[in-house]
């Protein structure tokens, strides 16, 4: 994957902030502000999408919610209708809408967590 | 003059919370099968505040009011089960459908969950206990 350099200037407190967040996280400080601007711009064009930790890695969900979005594209591959899968969910169809937008727009990303989260080996049976 | 508080659900009768990742159906099947099935779904519990937990916070806070968390079976849950046990913390039990078990098939999830539940679960200790539904032959 290409990458390109992004710079800017904080007030010393965010730095130190990050240094004490990128040590916790066990990376290093650039690579936890590139996945900050990362996550900051996709929650700003993708208005509703979260990230979170999986055991996949960062994942995108429905902010608010404890549902993924890898999952409301599971459900709409079943019921293929986003009016289903609102209903499936009881919620609104933006909703629905903006995850599939999100998985539309990142089908690799999302095929990664779902086989993260599905092909992975039960603990207890 | 008594105070009458509205409330949707009966939580400190329901036992069993159906995780968002779950269908509100999967509540009205398992209610048609068996009357007054002991499940509530966590949009309908506590307000609906739960919704914005994680997976840690939402497993500690299942064992502390006690329901046991009902879940499709997503690898990072029963991990942060995991991670709540070695960290000192109790979790109230897990139930996991297997991705065998699609996310529309509402009638199959009640007909596991209210036999399994009816027959065996109902009676055990579920703090940090993970069940996958269908059981293992």
């Amino acid at each position: 994957m290409r990458t390109a350099y992004v710079s800017g200037r904080v007030p010393a407190r965010y730095e130190r902030l990050i240094a004490r967040q990128a040590r916790a996280a066990r990376t290093s400080k650039s690579d936890l502000v590139a996945r900050y601007v990362i996550e900051k711009s996709l929650e700003t064009e993708f208005p509703g999408i979260s990230f979170r930790d999986s055991l996949s890695g960062r994942e995108a969900y429905l902010t608010g919610h404890r549902v993924a979005v890898w999952e409301v594209l599971a459900v709409y591959e079943e019921t293929k209708s986003v009016e289903k899968t609102a209903t499936h969910f009881h919620w609104s169809r933006v909703l629905v809408t903006r995850a599939l937008a999100y998985a539309k727009a990142f089908p690799d990303e999302i095929r990664a967590s779902r086989e993260g989260e599905t092909n992975t080996v039960t603990v207890a049976g | 003059m008594k105070s009458v508080r509205r409330v949707k659900e009966r939580p400190t009768q329901s036992r069993l919370l159906a995780d968002e990742n779950t269908s509100h159906r999967l509540v009205s099947a398992c209610r048609r099968l068996v009357k007054e099935f002991p499940i509530v779904h966590i949009a309908g519990w506590q307000d609906g505040s739960w919704l914005g937990l994680d997976d840690a916070a939402l497993l500690i806070s299942c064992a502390q009011a006690g329901p046991v968390l009902v879940a499709f079976d997503r690898a990072t849950l029963p991990w942060h089960a995991g991670q709540v046990l070695r960290a000192g913390e109790n979790h109230g039990g897990l139930v996991l459908f297997r991705r065998t078990v699609r996310s529309t098939a509402y009638g199959d999830q009640a007909r596991l969950l209210t036999d399994f539940w009816v027959h065996e679960g109902h009676a055990w200790d579920w703090v940090n206990r993970i069940v996958y539904l269908p059981k293992s032959p």
